[in-house]
This record gives C-alpha cells, sequence and structure tokens, in this order.
C-alpha cells in the first residue's frame, strides 16, 4: 500500500512536470504546479502509512497510522491554495496587459 | 611626526574638496606640502641610519616602513607631485569637480605604496592607486581615453590579481607577509605582477595608450611616478633575492623596443610614453645585477621621475600653448616659448645622458655595474637611440620653420613655467652633485667623474647621431603610427561579441527554466 | 525576551497594519509603525548579542513541547550573524522606502517575519513554512505598474514553486529515515542520507539562491522590481537561501555535502563566469547588477563548499559585504532616472556611494568586500585549489570593468531633481558602513570565527 502511494504520488509529480516544461498556456502551466502540488500531498501521506493501522483518532489499544505527515499536509494544501491563487491573479493581470497567454508570444514583447 | 601622515593627509585633503566646492586648489597644494615635510621630517633618523617600522592596527595590519632607498624616494616623489598640482592649476579648466579629489587620492595612496614595508600593504595601495589613477587617465571623457583607461585598469589589476595570490602563498608557507620569503612560484608571480605594472617589454601595450590620452601632468604623475611602484617593488625584491636571468632578457627588449619604437612615433605625447618604456628597461637591467647595480637602478628612477615628469610638462605647455601634438605640424617655437625650449632642452640632456645631468650619473653606474661586453654595446646603442629621439624631438618642436599657424603663439602661464624650472634647476644639481642623492642610497664610494663615464658618453652620442642620420636618410620618421593596440582591440571586440551571442542564447522561456532544473538534477545524480 | 519576538512581531504589527485599512489612512502612525515592527526585533536581537559571543546557544521551545515533538527556535553565532545583518538591513530599506502604499508594508513586514522564521527555527518543516511565507510576500511585491513585473513575477513563482516542491520531497524522505524533523536531533543521530535527498534539497535551495542553471528567474525579478524591492531580494533573500543550505548541509547532510565537494566547488565557479561574463553584456543598470548578484552568489557558494573553516569564514564576509554593498547600489539606481547605460546622469550625492558600492563589489582594498574576498582566496589556496583563486580574481577585474564603467558615466552631473532625505539616509548610512566594515572589526570577526566554528567541528 504504501509502494502504491508512493509510486502514483511520484508519478503525479512527473506528470506535471511534463506539464511545466512542454505546454505553452499558462493556465497550463498553472495546471502542472496544482497536478505537482497533489502528488507530492499524496506522496508525502502515503510515507506516514502504517501496515494495518487506522485513521489517528484514539480509540482503544489500535496500530494508527502516523498523524504527521496528515497535520504537515494540511499546512501544505494551504499553501498550495494561496501560491496557486496568486498564480491565477497573475495570468489574469497578464492577459489584461498582453492580451494573450501563450509564453513564446509574451517573450518577444 | 608619525610618516602615516603623509598618507593621510592627501587622503583627507580628498575628502574637505569632495565636501567644500570651491576650494580644490587650495587645500591641494596645502595638503601636499604637508605630506612632503612629514617625509622631510623624518630625515634626521634616516641619516643616522636607522630605519623606521610602523604599523597601523585594522583588521590588517598595514605595515609602514622606511629606510634610505625608500627616503630619496619619498622625498622626490611628494615635492614632484606638488609641483604637479601647481602646474594643474592652469592645465586645468576649473570646471570640474573630480580632479583634484582623484588626484590626491591617486598621490597619497602612491607615497602609501612606496611606504609599504609588506606584500599586503603593497598590494593594497598598489590596488587603490590603479583605481583613482584610472579615473584620472579617463579625465577627458573621449571614446580613445575611455579604451585606454579600461585597458590600464584591466592590466594594472590582473597585475595586483598576482601580486595577491603570491601574498597568499607566502602567507600560507611562512604565517607572514615579508617579502623576503618570496621564492619559488610566489616570487614569479610577484615579479610578473610587478612588470606588468611597470610596463616591461611584453606586457607593456596599455602604456603607450594610456599616457599620452591623459592630461599632461596626470601623464607626469603616471610615467614618472606611478610605473615606479612596478620597480619599486623589484626593486625591494632583488634586494633580498638573487639575480634571475631572464630579467635581463625582459630589460634589454624594453629598452632596445622602447627607443626604435619611440623613433616612429609622430605624437609627442607617444614618443615620451615609449621611452618610458625604454628607461624602465634602464632600471630593470640595473636592479638585476648585485649590489651596486641595485643602487644604480634605484638612481635612475628617480632621475626617470625627475627628467619624464619635466618632459611630461613641457609638452603640456606646448599643448597648451598650441593645441598641437603631431610633430609635423610644430616647428620653430624656440622664438615664441623660450623658457619651455631651454627647460625642454635641459631634460633631453638628462635622459640622454649628457654630462653635468642627473642621467648621466645614473647611467654611468649603471654601465660600471655591467659585465659582459654585449650587454655593454646594447646599453651604449640605447643611449644613442635615446639621444637621437630627443635631438629629434627638440628639433621638431623648438627648431626650424614656424608654421603660420602658430604665429601667434605665446609662452605658457607663469604658474606653469614655474614647477618646469624648479624641476630643471633639480635635474641640473642632481647632475653637478650626484654624491649627494647617491650616497644616500648606496654605502660608499663612487667616482662620477672618471673619464671611463666621459667616454661612454661621448660614444653615445655619436652613435646618437648615426642613428639620426640614418633614420633621415631612410625616412623611417615618416612612418606612420605604430599601432601596437590591434590585438587588445581585437580582444575586446571578441569578448563583447561572445558575451552578447551568451545573453541571445541564454533563452527567456519558462519552459527551458523548468527543463533546466530537471537537468540540473539528473545530471548531478548520475555524476 | 524570548527570540520569539523577533518571528512573531513583524507578523503582529502588520496585522495591526491591515486592520487601520478600515479607518482613514494616517500616515504617520503607519510609518512608526511599520518601523517599530522592525526595530523591536532587531533590539531582541541585540540584546541576545553578548550571550551569543560567548558561545552560548539560546533556545526557544514553543509551546514548551520538547524538541522531540515540537518546534525549537534557537539563536546560536550563525543564526545571530544573519539576523543582525538582515534586521539592520531591512530597517534601512524601510526608511528608504518609507513613502510606498500601505500594503507594501504591510507585505514587506510579513516577509521580515517569514526571514526571521526561517532564520532561527530549527525544525525542517517549519523552514518550509517560513519559505512559503517569504516567498509568496516577494511574488507580491515584485508586481509593480511596468508591465513586464507579471511576468516576471510569474517566473518566478512558478520556479520558486518548483523548489518548495522539492524542499517538501526531500523533508519527506528525510523524515521517513530518521523520524523525527528537528535539525540538531538528525545530526547527533548521524545517520547517512540518500543521496537523491541531498540533491533535492540542493536543487530547491540552489533555484531560491541562484547557482548556475537554476537562476534564470533572477535577472528579470530583480530588475524589474521596484528599487527597494530588488535591494532586499539581492540583498537578503539570496542569503536566506544560503543560510539554508549551510543549516542543513553542514549538520544533517555531513557526508553526502563533502563527498560532494569538488562538483559543488566546479558548480560555484561556473555561477561566477557566467554572471560576470553576462553582466558585461548588459545595457540595463539594474540587470547588470542582478548578474553581478549572481556572480557574488557563485563567489559564496564556492566560498562555503570548500569545508575548511576559513571557507566558512570567507562566505560569511563576503555575504556580509554583498548584502551591503548591493543593498547601497540599488537604493542608488532607484535614484536613477534613465537605466540605459549609456544616458546614466546623477548628482554628487548618488554618484558617490554609488561608487563605494562599487568598489566594495568588486573587493578593493579598504572596504569590507576586500575583505570578503581575502578570506576567500586564502581558503582557496590553502586547499590547493589555487585556479579558483585565479578564477575569482579574474571575475573581480571583469566586475571592476562593468561596475567602474557605471559608475564613470555617474559622474557626469544631471538635472536637478529632488529626492526626500528618507531615501538619501539609508544610501548614506550603507555606504558608510561598506568603508567602516572594511578598517574596522567592531566585533564581527568574533562572531564570524565562533560561527565558523559552531558549524559542528569542521575538518
Amino acid at each position: 500500500m504504501i509502494l502504491n502511494g508512493i509510486i502514483t504520488g511520484i508519478i503525479l509529480i512527473l506528470i506535471g512536470l511534463y506539464g511545466m516544461i512542454t505546454k505553452r498556456h499558462i493556465f497550463k502551466i498553472i495546471l502542472g504546479l496544482i497536478i505537482i502540488s497533489t502528488g507530492i500531498v499524496l506522496f508525502f501521506v502515503s510515507l506516514g502509512y502504517v501496515n494495518n493501522g487506522i485513521a489517528p483518532i484514539i480509540s482503544g489499544d489500535n496500530l494508527y497510522v502516523d498523524p504527521l505527515p496528515h497535520t504537515l499536509m494540511l499546512t501544505t494544501i494551504v499553501v498550495e491554495v494561496c501560491i496557486t491563487s496568486l498564480a491565477l491573479v497573475l495570468a489574469l493581470k497578464i492577459y489584461e496587459k498582453y492580451k494573450t497567454l501563450d509564453i513564446k508570444i509574451l517573450e518577444d514583447i | 611626526m608619525n610618516i602615516i601622515f603623509a598618507v593621510l593627509f592627501p587622503i583627507i585633503g580628498a575628502l574637505i574638496i569632495l565636501s567644500v566646492k570651491k576650494s580644490g586648489i587650495y587645500v591641494s597644494i596645502f595638503v601636499s606640502m604637508i605630506s612632503f615635510l612629514t617625509v622631510l621630517s623624518v630625515y634626521p633618523e634616516i641619516f643616522n641610519g636607522e630605519e623606521i617600522n610602523s604599523s597601523i592596527r585594522m583588521i590588517f595590519d598595514l605595515h609602514f616602513f622606511v629606510d634610505r632607498v625608500n627616503f630619496v624616494m619619498l622625498l622626490f616623489i611628494s615635492f614632484l607631485n606638488i609641483l604637479i598640482l601647481v602646474y594643474s592649476i592652469k592645465y586645468i579648466k576649473k570646471d570640474n569637480h573630480g580632479y583634484y579629489p582623484s588626484l590626491l587620492l591617486a598621490m597619497g595612496f602612491t607615497l602609501g605604496s612606496f611606504l609599504s614595508g609588506d606584500l599586503l600593504t603593497f598590494y593594497i595601495f598598489f590596488e587603490m592607486t590603479t583605481l583613482f589613477s584610472f579615473f584620472l587617465v579617463m579625465y577627458r571623457g573621449t571614446e580613445r581615453a575611455r579604451r585606454a583607461g579600461f585597458m590600464y585598469l584591466i592590466m594594472c589589476f590582473m597585475g595586483g590579481a598576482l601580486i595577491l595570490i603570491s601574498a597568499f602563498i607566502v602567507y600560507l608557507q611562512e604565517g607572514n607577509y615579508d617579502m623576503e620569503n618570496l621564492n619559488g612560484i610566489s616570487s614569479l608571480l610577484f615579479l610578473l605582477g610587478c612588470l606588468i605594472k611597470a610596463g616591461a617589454f611584453p606586457l607593456h601595450f596599455w602604456l603607450p595608450e594610456a599616457h599620452p590620452v591623459a592630461p599632461s601632468p596626470i601623464s607626469a604623475l603616471l610615467s614618472g611616478i606611478i610605473i615606479k611602484i612596478g620597480l619599486y617593488g623589484i626593486v625591494r625584491f632583488f634586494m633580498t633575492h638573487e639575480v634571475i636571468h631572464w630579467i635581463t632578457i625582459i630589460a634589454i627588449f624594453s629598452m632596445v623596443f622602447g627607443v626604435i619604437l619611440a623613433l616612429f612615433q609622430n605624437d609627442i605625447k607617444r614618443i615620451l610614453a615609449y621611452s618610458s618604456i625604454s628607461q624602465i628597461g634602464y632600471v630593470l637591467l640595473g636592479v638585476n645585477l648585485p649590489s651596486m647595480g641595485i643602487a644604480g637602478g634605484t638612481f635612475h628612477m628617480i632621475n626617470h621621475a625627475v627628467f619624464k615628469s619635466l618632459l611630461f610638462l613641457c609638452m603640456g605647455a606646448v599643448i597648451y600653448s598650441t593645441g598641437e601634438r603631431n610633430l609635423k605640424k610644430l616647428g620653430g617655437l624656440y622664438k615664441k616659448m623660450p623658457y619651455t625650449a631651454i627647460t625642454c632642452i635641459i631634460a633631453s640632456f638628462a635622459i640622454s645622458g649628457i654630462p653635468l645631468f642627473n642621467g648621466f650619473a645614473s647611467k654611468a653606474v649603471i654601465f660600471d655595474s655591467l659585465s659582459s661586453n654585449i650587454l655593454k654595446s646594447i646599453f651604449l646603442f640605447t643611449g644613442g637611440g635615446t639621444f637621437a629621439l630627443f635631438y629629434k624631438l627638440n628639433r621638431d618642436i623648438f627648431f626650424g620653420k614656424l608654421p603660420d599657424k602658430l604665429r601667434s603663439t605665446e609662452e605658457a602661464p607663469k604658474l606653469m613655467l614655474f614647477p618646469m624650472i624648479i624641476i630643471s634647476a633639480i635635474c641640473v644639481l642632481i647632475g653637478v652633485f650626484p654624491s649627494t642623492v647617491f650616497g644616500t642610497i648606496y654605502a660608499g664610494t663612487f667616482n662620477f667623474w672618471s673619464w671611463n663615464h666621459f667616454l661612454e658618453a661621448f660614444v653615445s652620442v655619436i652613435m646618437g647621431i648615426f642613428i639620426f642620420l640614418y633614420g633621415e636618410k631612410a625616412g623611417i620618421f615618416d612612418i606612420k603610427e605604430y599601432d601596437t593596440d590591434r590585438i587588445y582591440r581585437r580582444f575586446t571586440e571578441i569578448t563583447c561579441s561572445f558575451c552578447e551571442n551568451i545573453n541571445k542564447i541564454v533563452s527567456t522561456d519558462l519552459n527551458i527554466y523548468v527543463l533546466c532544473v530537471l537537468l540540473f538534477f539528473i545530471f548531478l545524480y548520475f555524476l | 525576551m524570548d527570540i520569539i519576538f523577533i518571528v512573531i512581531i513583524p507578523f503582529f504589527v502588520s496585522f495591526i497594519l491591515s486592520l487601520m485599512r478600515v479607518f482613514r489612512r494616517n500616515i504617520f502612525f503607519e510609518n512608526f509603525l511599520s518601523i517599530t515592527g522592525i526595530l523591536i526585533p532587531f533590539l531582541v536581537s541585540v540584546s541576545t548579542f553578548s550571550a551569543v559571543r560567548s558561545g552560548e546557544i539560546i533556545t526557544y521551545n514553543i509551546g514548551g513541547w520538547s524538541p522531540f515533538l515540537g518546534i525549537t527556535l534557537k539563536m546560536d553565532a550563525l543564526s545571530f550573524f544573519f539576523s543582525f545583518l538582515s534586521l539592520t538591513l531591512l530597517i534601512l530599506i524601510m526608511i528608504y522606502s518609507l513613502s510606498r502604499s500601505p500594503e507594501y508594508k504591510i507585505l514587506y513586514l510579513l516577509m521580515t517575519g517569514g526571514m526571521q522564521g526561517i532564520l532561527l527555527t530549527r525544525d525542517i518543516f517549519n523552514m518550509y513554512v517560513f519559505f512559503e511565507i517569504l516567498s509568496v510576500t516577494t511574488y507580491i511585491l515584485i508586481v509593480s505598474r511596468e508591465k513586464r513585473s507579471y511576468k516576471a513575477s510569474f517566473k518566478y513563482l512558478t520556479l520558486g514553486s518548483i523548489a518548495s516542491v522539492l524542499f517538501l520531497l526531500g523533508t519527506g524522505i528525510v523524515y521517513k529515515t530518521t523520524g523525527v524533523l528537528n535539525i540538531d536531533i538528525i545530526s547527533s543521530m548521524n545517520i547517512p542520507q540518500l543521496k537523491i535527498t541531498f540533491l533535492l534539497f540542493l536543487t530547491s535551495l540552489g533555484i531560491k539562491s541562484g547557482i548556475f542553471p537554476l537562476h534564470f528567474w533572477i535577472p528579470d525579478a530583480h530588475s524589474i522590481a521596484p528599487p527597494p524591492v530588488s535591494a532586499f531580494l539581492s540583498g537578503l533573500v539570496l542569503k536566506i537561501g544560503i543560510y539554508s543550505m549551510l543549516r542543513l548541509f553542514y549538520t544533517v547532510f555531513r557526508t553526502n555535502f563533502f563527498e560532494m565537494n569538488d562538483v559543488l566547488i566546479a558548480l560555484g565557479a561556473i555561477t561566477v563566469i557566467f554572471g560576470s561574463l553576462l553582466a558585461l553584456s548588459q545595457k540595463n543598470l539594474k540587470k547588470m547588477l542582478a548578474y553581478s548578484s549572481i556572480n557574488q552568489i557563485g563567489i559564496i557558494f564556492l566560498a562555503l563548499s570548500f569545508g575548511t573553516e576559513l571557507g566558512i569564514m570567507g562566505g560569511l564576509y563576503m555575504i556580509l559585504a554583498h548584502a551591503v554593498a548591493k543593498v547601497c547600489l540599488f537604493l542608488c539606481s532607484g535614484m536613477i532616472g534613465d537605466l540605459n547605460l549609456l544616458n546614466l546622469k546623477s548628482k554628487p550625492f548618488v554618484s558617490i556611494p554609488f561608487f563605494i558600492g562599487a568598489i566594495s563589489m568588486i573587493g578593493l582594498p579598504f572596504t569590507c568586500g576586500f575583505i570578503g574576498k581575502y578570506y576567500v582566496c586564502l581558503a582557496a589556496v590553502e586547499t590547493s585549489y589555487t585556479l579558483y583563486a585565479g578564477v575569482i580574481l579574474f571575475t573581480s577585474i571583469i566586475s571592476a570593468v562593468y561596475l567602474l564603467r557605471a559608475s564613470y558615466y555617474l559622474f557626469r552631473t544631471s538635472e536637478d531633481y529632488k529626492i526626500p532625505y528618507s531615501m538619501r539616509i539609508p544610501v548614506y548610512i550603507t555606504s558608510s558602513l561598506c568603508i567602516i566594515l572594511g578598517i574596522l572589526p567592531l566585533m564581527i570577526s568574533d562572531i564570524v570565527e565562533l560561527a565558523a566554528k559552531t558549524l559542528g567541528g569542521i575538518v
């Protein structure tokens, strides 16, 4: 289970990186960022998985999944939301000023 | 009074001028006189044979050191500083505020480098001198001045970098920065650094660009004083080290090439710049010989400072009055500018080694220290070349036909003539009483007035007459200006186009940036 | 006062400032609050000076949790050095930018808090959070009226987010291998880390500080931003990346770091050459200064990768010199109208501080730049990497050419324009600091040596 989570996380990160390297549209680059952050959240959480553990809410004498990655990831998700919103505002402003969202055309201006 | 004040006062003076705008001239002359008096005040101790060592504790320790050799140079240099400042009063137009502060800072740091007692202090003052003289070289602001200034800056900073690396090697081996501890590769680096600054043969090409382009008092400062910093480092080196043979070869090439290339030039200041290279060859030849040679080289350094400054000041007077720098367009100025002509002739006699002038004395000492006959004949040949060169210079400027455009030239202003007359008097005085100066440097006696020396001066003059007649006949003097900075210009062109191409290649594309991150990561993982 | 106030007070003051938006704008109160928001942390950090100087490390556990479970803030010599330096320069830049909008001041204070948080914290994830605060506020601060600033900010945002992602990945792997996130505990556990973890952190912090293939966002972001923003970006934010590298590499990743020593030194050298050659061909003054920053960061990285005590001392002095000089240069460039190199003109009160900052960047004697260059070259010659000493000196000659060219053009006088004193004073103070720090030791050498030693007994 851990391995599935980790591999999926890494695959998501690679997909996101691929998007950032090859796509020209600003929204697609931002989407790449979002996919990367989702991937990393998944990766991190599955790092903290303990075999046969249950959700980390204390209820008797069980094996718990490690709760620390969960808390760290909550913070991470908040940060990523903030960055995504900032990126979208910047994209909006770029569109307003330049009337295009293609980064190759933007560079020649 | 502590000798450090000789360095501090010009710096403080510069700061004062920067704050109070109008006071440039007065503050600078006042401060340079104080600096001269400070140097003079240590005379009693030096006369008794003591040496002065002092240091300032900053983050690094600056060590200052005065002994007999040092003292004479400092005395002359601080005196020449005052005269250059007096000359600048008339020569430099009043509407520039940067001249006097930069000049004072350059002078202060120059005195500091002659006072330096170890490698790090030498390096520190060396770099600061280069910085401020760079601004002075670029004073005119023309395209050519800027190019010359940057060439000067780059070459002298490279020299400084070599000296710094050699200082580090010494420090890591011995734990201090004394010059005695230079050996092996560190001594090689140190000598290279000093030779670049001095303008010795293969790396001299910045000199004929930088010295002519500066205003005349600055040319006097550069050629007369700042070049000597590199030579001073070499003198100190040879005071504690053995003879090195390839320096003799460099010296010979400098001497011969300097004179020959000077014969081809038509711009009066370029001629003087090339002849500086030649005289530096004399000094290098001298210091590379044991004991008396070092003293001879030092004495020649001092004399060269004196007569070369005088020559540049004379040429400055000619340029000021006529506006012309080209030999072909000058002539017959003897009647119009008699004082300038006389001082120039005195300086030319001095540089050619005519007896009763100071050049004769120092050349006599170096000639006596030479051992092989080849070196002696090259020495006489160069002396002849110098005589021919300056005969041609004086003939073309002061004698001959006066061109029509110059009918209304007047003599240079008195404030400019006054320093020139004083320096020419010094030339004659040292020439007639050379033992006063030489006796301070060299702890021994030397007979300046023996027949050998008169003979060799005579032989030089004869060779000079022959070179001159041959040159006239072969028409060498009419060849166009020899352009030595082609290589440098090509090099800067290549560098600039290289940088601009890199600028174009560096993509501004976001995709490439992320790709670079990924490639970086992968590359380092498999390394 | 506890050192937590260094981190908390800027956040708190910025919160108050943002609440004040409800009322009518009162400029005096705004300025007063923003300066005290940085002044109080400065005073707190100064009060820890005597303790730090004698080698003591001041600890504060947030919430009283033990270091194993919670977040710890510690002030040791290295943190003190960076914290003091950054707070001084931040106050000066704040004085310079007193005439800007209140949003600017709010973001500025948030950024200060984030910066101080990175410098004091000893928890890797907490470092990530504060890095994010710092980065997001700088993404916004770069934006100005100019059109191109949106593009520059977007590029910075993209690369900065990749840096954060890589940082998190590295943190995850470290957590998996060791089970704790506290730097001191990890370094005392002495578990060798995987190479990939080290590379993740190197890439991430390399993007933040500007090592060669990862520096591409710097020229655009630093040149198009408003002048005080460029000043603290170039002068301080890049150094925070270097600080994190120091903090992590010498403790957690010791073995990896010392294995890859040569590669990192070569990387630093490439950065130096690249930065200086590109700076030579720039026509815009601020872009030239941005490339010059890349140049200096290369030298700092080079110095810190030597792994010897002299190398770290050289790196720290270079950081000090570059921060002060670069802030001075960028603040001066803010007072110049036309930034095209061939049309530069300005008055003496700008050109002389620019000249002093320029000679400090080149590394001429009697300025603090020389001391940095001195220790770095000494470290290079000592570890027998003499070639790199030659590279550094040669590129400082190239820096001399482009910086002195700009400063020579600046000496031409120009039309009269009025610059308020609030803008002139920080420039005067930073330029005089350049020279004063080059002449008098002023106890900085003690701190630097202590910092070099406390990086855990270096070989």
